[in-house]
């Protein structure tokens, strides 16, 4: 264990700082670059309402195009690895990921059914929102039907089987859409996507994503006891199922706007909870923010590196799972070669 | 601190699988069930815990019906050890044993000062205090098996039931967790375990209850209840002489 108790704040502020590089980076790279100073200053007197610095098409790329991407990396990154984190712990799972209960699916149906219904933006992202939390609330709803002797893999196959049937209605959407006008932009939005993220689009999943990590960030110490098995999470005082439920709740509305806003960005979820326990050990109260950090951070590098790396840009799913998968190995082997 | 289970009908969903006509265990009391797999031993003390509802009759906790408490309120007053099982989240033991005090904690509290000194005073206790900062997978099953009983402890129960906290251990880590059982129940806590082994039924002492087909076969004291007779009934083999499980007595 790198991080213990008594290190985390130290970690913590070592990992903003550098968050802040990364940021900072992030606004100075770019098909329009920008010396670093230029775009600090251009974010500096925006903030703080002074004389506007910088020229206007500077203005225009930092204030309009990259703020609002980069604010969406860092909230869909902390978002899914804190809602990863979540899932993990309450599923007693540590290879379950935030769409686990076919959050991403059924975001994923409902951002079809609005291309096919023809919605504006703002219209397909209320939809995905809504598609997202339909899909758990189902999948919550047969669980809470099935007596079981163990209630979470119940929930979790469900998920499983619900998610398949969301996939079946999303090829069924693209099969009946418009060749011509609808099909590419469901498949853009199908591989996840930050361009194109403006600053209204924010409005509505920004505040969603911070509502969902609330009751997880006050709950952080409490939440580690649903790691241990039903019986002995009861008989220590807790009354696991509901506890479970609110984790979930909350950890979905987080994923459910993350998803809407960007798109099915697989990987994060998964990876990143591992490496912060593999950095902290399995105490939620510290993966959390480690969670919220990397996420934020390895998001926000790969979407740079997806609008930096071509002249087209490549679709960040696609670079989460080129660097998540040999990751995960990676993840595996240290922590394998660690408890042998 | 007096536990209580009167005409109480045990099992799942309705279903009775077992029986207890009166059950009583008061502070600085050990008593041991014993009985062959599949005796109800579990199911009795889920629905002791109250972690099941009885299927008839009651539980009661110092004269509070065990169904009109609340879960925290439980676990504050009867804690639980159960088998020790390797889990995927591997904590470290302190960690294991400080959730022992979340009964007693606020809903959005983490550990204070004070429930971190309680957690590494049980681990003194039970004589695994060098190993706090270990986790969970890395210690050997019978420090696991003491850990859980340092949480248990740490929860600041008078009564603690343990589902064969021995069933996995080797002879010297036996001998280890009955000790500390014997020393904690001389301290006034009300003990009530289950065993495999008429052997911990002689060295805790106490009461011994012989569960069998779930129902009480024979109840009372060691000497009483721990006879040749009543145990080639209760397992179904032939037992000699009860004689040879008390070397003490």
């Amino acid at each position: 264990m790198l991080i213990t108790r008594s290190r985390l704040p130290i970690a913590l502020a070592t990992g903003l700082a550098v968050l802040a590089l990364l940021v900072a980076a992030s606004f100075a790279l770019g098909a329009f670059p920008l010396a670093p100073r230029e775009a600090l200053s251009v974010l500096w007197s925006a903030l703080t309402g002074a004389q506007d610095a910088g020229s206007d098409s500077a203005r225009a790329v930092v204030l309009e195009l990259r703020a609002p991407r980069i604010a969406a990396a860092l909230a869909v990154g902390m978002a899914l690895g804190i809602a990863g984190a979540a899932f993990q712990t309450a599923f007693r799972n540590p290879l379950v990921s935030p769409d686990i209960l076919g959050v991403s699916s059924g975001c994923a149906l409902g951002a079809m059914a609005g291309f096919l219904l023809g919605l504006p933006a703002v219209g397909i992202q209320a939809a995905a929102f809504a598609g997202g939390l339909a899909a758990v609330t189902l999948v919550l709803a047969i669980g809470a039907r099935i007596r079981a002797a163990d209630p979470v893999l119940t929930l979790v196959l469900t998920g499983v089987v619900v998610g398949s049937l969301f996939s079946a209605g999303i090829a069924f959407a693209k099969t009946i859409a418009d060749p011509y006008n609808q099909l590419a932009p469901m498949t853009f939005w199908l591989l996840g996507s930050f361009s194109g993220v403006l600053g209204r689009d924010l409005v509505l999943a920004l505040p969603l994503m911070l509502l969902g990590s609330l009751p997880l960030v006050l709950l952080r110490w409490r939440v580690n006891v649903l790691a241990l098995p039903e019986d002995e999470a009861r008989a220590l005082g807790v009354d696991s199922g509901r506890l479970r439920l609110l984790v979930v709740v909350a950890a979905t509305l987080a994923t459910s706007a993350a998803v809407a806003l960007v798109g099915v960005i697989g990987w994060v979820g998964l990876v990143v909870p591992h490496a912060a326990r593999l950095l902290t050990g399995p105490a939620f109260a510290r993966v959390l923010p480690l969670a919220a950090l990397l996420g934020a951070a390895f998001m926000l590098l790969v979407d740079t590196v997806c609008r930096t790396l071509a002249a087209a840009e490549v679709p960040p799913g696609v670079v989460t799972a080129l660097v998540g998968t040999p990751a995960f190995i990676a993840l595996l082997a240290i922590a394998g070669r660690r408890t042998a | 601190m007096t536990l209580v289970a009167r005409d109480l009908a045990f099992g799942f969903g309705g279903h009775r699988i077992g029986h207890i006509a009166s059950l009583r265990l008061e502070a600085g009391e050990a008593v041991c069930l014993l009985g062959p797999n599949g005796a109800g031993k579990t199911t009795l003390f889920r629905t002791l815990l109250g972690l099941l509802p009885p299927v008839s009759g009651t539980v009661t906790l110092d004269g509070e019906d065990l169904a009109t408490l609340g879960r925290d309120a439980i676990a504050r007053r009867i804690a639980f050890v159960p088998q020790a099982a390797a889990t995927v989240f591997d904590f470290p033991l302190l960690e294991i044993v400080e959730m022992g005090r979340v009964s007693r904690m606020g809903r959005f509290a983490r550990p204070s000062r004070a429930d971190t000194a309680i957690a590494r005073e049980a681990l003194e206790r039970v004589g695994i205090a060098a190993l706090a900062e270990r986790s969970f997978g890395t210690v050997s099953g019978g420090e696991r098996q003491l850990a859980l009983v340092a949480r248990a402890l740490a929860t600041g129960a008078g009564h603690i039931i343990l589902d064969e906290p021995a069933a996995h251990l080797d002879f010297a880590n036996q001998a280890r967790l009955l000790q500390e059982l014997k020393r904690l129940r001389a301290a006034g806590i009300a003990i009530l375990l289950c065993s495999h082994d008429p052997d911990h039924v002689v060295t805790l002492g106490g009461r011994a209850l012989l569960l069998d087909g779930g129902t009480a076969m024979a109840e009372g004291t060691v000497d009483e209840v721990l006879t040749a007779a009543n145990l080639s009934r209760l397992y179904g083999v032939d037992v000699r002489s009860a004689a040879a499980w008390r070397p003490h007595a």
